[in-house]
């Protein structure tokens, strides 16, 4: 949806694989196959792996082009081990 | 009543002129002009996708301090495509469109001497003048023109702080947007009320050409939803210079937080959409009434259809004025509102699929006079299909949450405004020179004009669906920030290399035009053997169009091959020629029509 400031955003997303899986399916196998190819002709050196990444949709200033965000899909006890590293809001802001 | 034996000056015959003929032309060509500025725009940018790390000496040279060592900045990107999008929707495909047509055909076709009101004609043109100066003079702000699309969306298009072009550039366009707004009313009204009120004898609203049916629902749709463009960009200079909070809410910057309380960007979407959606049928609407006239006379038949064409205009008018929520799928309105944008919009289709079939129908069969201006009408049926077609896709809510603000998009509005609309209007440019100008466009010229035109449409727009739906976003300075996009650079060469050379086939139509206004070949009075009026008037312009009294009219437009019996012999026409003036008599036994 419109993520406008002042606005509230908000982003609902029910994956069906997780993001390896993804990586197994036939089709983005060919596309990474495909762009890996033009990405080493061009001298590229860090290759293309697929991730769930949110794009801008809606012109929004100069970096327009360049806003990404990364979504990694994880089967949920993977999370629930991550989750449980991370830091609370309360101890980072005491 | 005869004409008016005034004295007429340089300045009142070319300049400060009420005859609508020469409206008509200032119209043209001002609009040409802009049309101009906006191709090149449009090269400037391709180039910059195809191409985003060569540097070129043209962007050095055009974009002066916005670009650095021929790459232009990301911000004057945006720019380019706002002003682009600006130009070729207002001021090129609605003021010279509906006003070189309207202005030129609306008193011709309908037996008057000129307009209601001349003089409100001439402010109209001289206000579309203005706000034409006013937008060029937007681009040379040190900040630069306007930045936040051509749907000015707040708030981007509210705070300076958010992209430059916010700033003087965007004041410029709302004035320019605004005198533009005033131009385009007083001229709808005036079409308006001269249909209604100047036509000749016996010229009943069903003896009209298509063209003016066309025209005149046109203006009402113009009547109805400019007035809130209006007050959608009145708000908006509200919010930038008197710190109202129409639109805007809650925004912080650099930490520190803003004044603004309580507005809502959406309001915007909705106060622009409501104009949005209806401008693009102002848009098309004159030019598929064009190419009802120009099908007709060089089939040599009778539009099929005639009464369903009117009806189907009618349809599409009402229709426009309750789909504008379609360009607003995914503002986070509620999925049932968005069900019944979805079904109101795929109603539309409806009609301007009856037009699509009737314009087939009509050439079915026919004695085809294949002339630019046939070919340019032909090749607007074929690319409001293809595009049409691709505005069903989109028009479901459902799939254009993956399709929004992509290219799929630019690619539908592109087939069906800038080429079938532009197409409708180069159609009728060739058509009508001969009326404006007393001369013919060179034939030659006008055959490479189209079918580097077309070829060139298609190869720009036809993948561009691809890789919308390769999830490609519009607006996007750059393609190589992702590199899931990398697969569709090559594709994105081919397509600017189409437009280059579509960019420079327009040479050819610009050439001929003004040659032509001077070295063409002198018309006859009626040189498509047509129907409608205009061509009863003398080559040579005069005040008042026809000396003498004005013709009355005996019959509808398109009595073309009518013959006395059914057998198929050309020495039967009822009238011993293919065509019958409107302003014929009936022959004895002759039914009305």
């Amino acid at each position: 949806m419109n993520c406008v400031p002042g606005m509230v955003t908000e982003f609902g997303f029910t994956p069906k694989f997780t993001t390896e899986e993804m990586r197994q399916q036939s089709e983005v196998v060919a596309k990474t196959a495909g762009i890996n190819k033009i990405r080493k002709a061009k001298g590229e050196e860090e290759l293309y792996e697929f991730d769930y990444v949110l794009l801008c949709n809606k012109i929004c200033g100069a970096s327009h082009y360049n806003m990404q965000m990364k979504i990694t899909v994880v089967e949920q006890e993977e999370y629930d081990i991550w989750i449980a590293e991370q830091p609370t809001l309360a101890s980072i802001i005491k | 009543m005869s004409e008016h034996h005034h004295k007429e000056t340089f300045v009142t015959k070319y300049i400060f002129s009420q005859d609508h003929k020469m409206i008509s032309k200032q119209f043209l060509v001002t609009g040409m002009f802009m049309g101009i500025i906006g191709v090149l725009m449009s090269m400037l940018f391709r180039m910059q996708i195809a191409w985003p790390e060569k540097s070129f000496s043209i962007v050095e040279a055009f974009l002066g301090p916005h670009q650095t060592d021929g790459i232009m900045n990301p911000d004057i990107y945006l720019a380019l495509v706002t002003i682009h999008g600006t130009i070729m929707v207002f001021f090129v495909l609605t003021a010279g469109l509906s006003g070189t047509f309207s202005n030129l055909l609306i008193p011709l076709q309908i037996g008057a001497r000129d307009m209601a009101s001349g003089f409100l004609n001439m402010i109209s043109y001289w206000l579309f003048f203005l706000s034409s100066i006013i937008m060029v003079i937007s681009l040379f702000v040190e900040a630069g023109p306007a930045s936040a699309g051509w749907t000015v969306y707040p708030p981007l298009s509210a705070l300076p702080q958010a992209i430059p072009g916010s700033g003087a550039g965007m004041t410029l366009w709302l004035v320019s947007m605004a005198i533009f707004i005033a131009s385009s009313l007083i001229g709808s009204l005036n079409y308006i009320v001269t249909i209604f009120n100047l036509r000749t004898k016996g010229m009943k609203m069903t003896r009209l050409p298509l063209t003016m049916w066309a025209f005149f629902i046109t203006a009402i749709i113009g009547v109805v939803s400019f007035p809130v463009l209006l007050s959608a960009a009145l708000l908006l200079i509200f919010d930038r210079s008197f710190g109202t909070s129409f639109y805007l809410s809650d925004i912080f910057i650099s930490g520190e937080v803003l004044h603004y309380q309580g507005g809502s960007p959406v309001l915007f979407e909705h106060l622009f959409w409501f104009l949005g959606h209806p401008e693009v049928y102002i848009v098309l609407l004159p030019a598929l009434g064009i190419t009802s006239e120009i099908i007709s006379t060089n089939s040599r038949k009778p539009i099929f259809g005639y009464r369903a064409m009117i009806l189907s205009i009618m349809a599409i008018a009402f229709l426009s004025t309750i789909v504008w929520g379609h360009h607003m799928f995914i503002s986070g309105m509620n999925p049932f509102l968005g069900s019944v944008f979805t079904f109101t919009t795929l109603l539309i289709a409806i009609p301007s699929a009856v037009k699509a079939f009737n314009y087939i129908t009509t050439l079915w069969k026919g004695n085809l006079q294949l002339n630019p201006a046939m070919l340019f009408s032909i090749g607007l049926v074929s690319t409001f299909v293809t595009g049409g077609l691709t505005g069903l896709v989109l028009g479901d809510s459902a799939l254009d949450i993956a399709i929004h603000d992509t290219y799929f998009v630019v690619a539908h509005f592109h087939l069906v405004m800038g080429v079938s609309a532009i197409f409708g209007m180069f159609a009728g440019v060739y058509h009508w020179f001969p009326k404006m100008y007393g001369r013919m466009m060179n034939k030659t010229l006008g055959y490479w004009h189209f079918w580097l035109s077309i070829i060139c449409a298609y190869g720009v727009f036809w993948p561009m669906h691809f890789i919308g739906l390769a999830g490609l976003p519009r607006r996007y300075y750059s393609n190589t920030a992702f590199p899931m996009f990398d697969d569709l650079s090559d594709i994105n060469v081919v397509m600017t290399l189409f437009a280059l050379v579509g960019g420079f086939a327009q040479i050819f139509f610009i050439a001929n035009f003004f040659i032509s206004m001077y070295r063409g070949a002198k018309a006859t009075q009626n040189p498509w053997n047509s129907n409608t009026l205009e061509w009863t008037t003398p080559v040579e312009h005069i005040h008042g169009n026809w000396p003498g009294k004005i013709p009355e009219v005996h019959r509808w437009a398109y009595d073309y091959s009518k013959r006395v019996d059914a057998d198929d012999d050309d020495s039967d026409y009822l009238h011993g020629q293919d065509f019958v003036l409107q302003t014929t008599p009936l022959l004895d036994g002759e039914e009305p029509s």
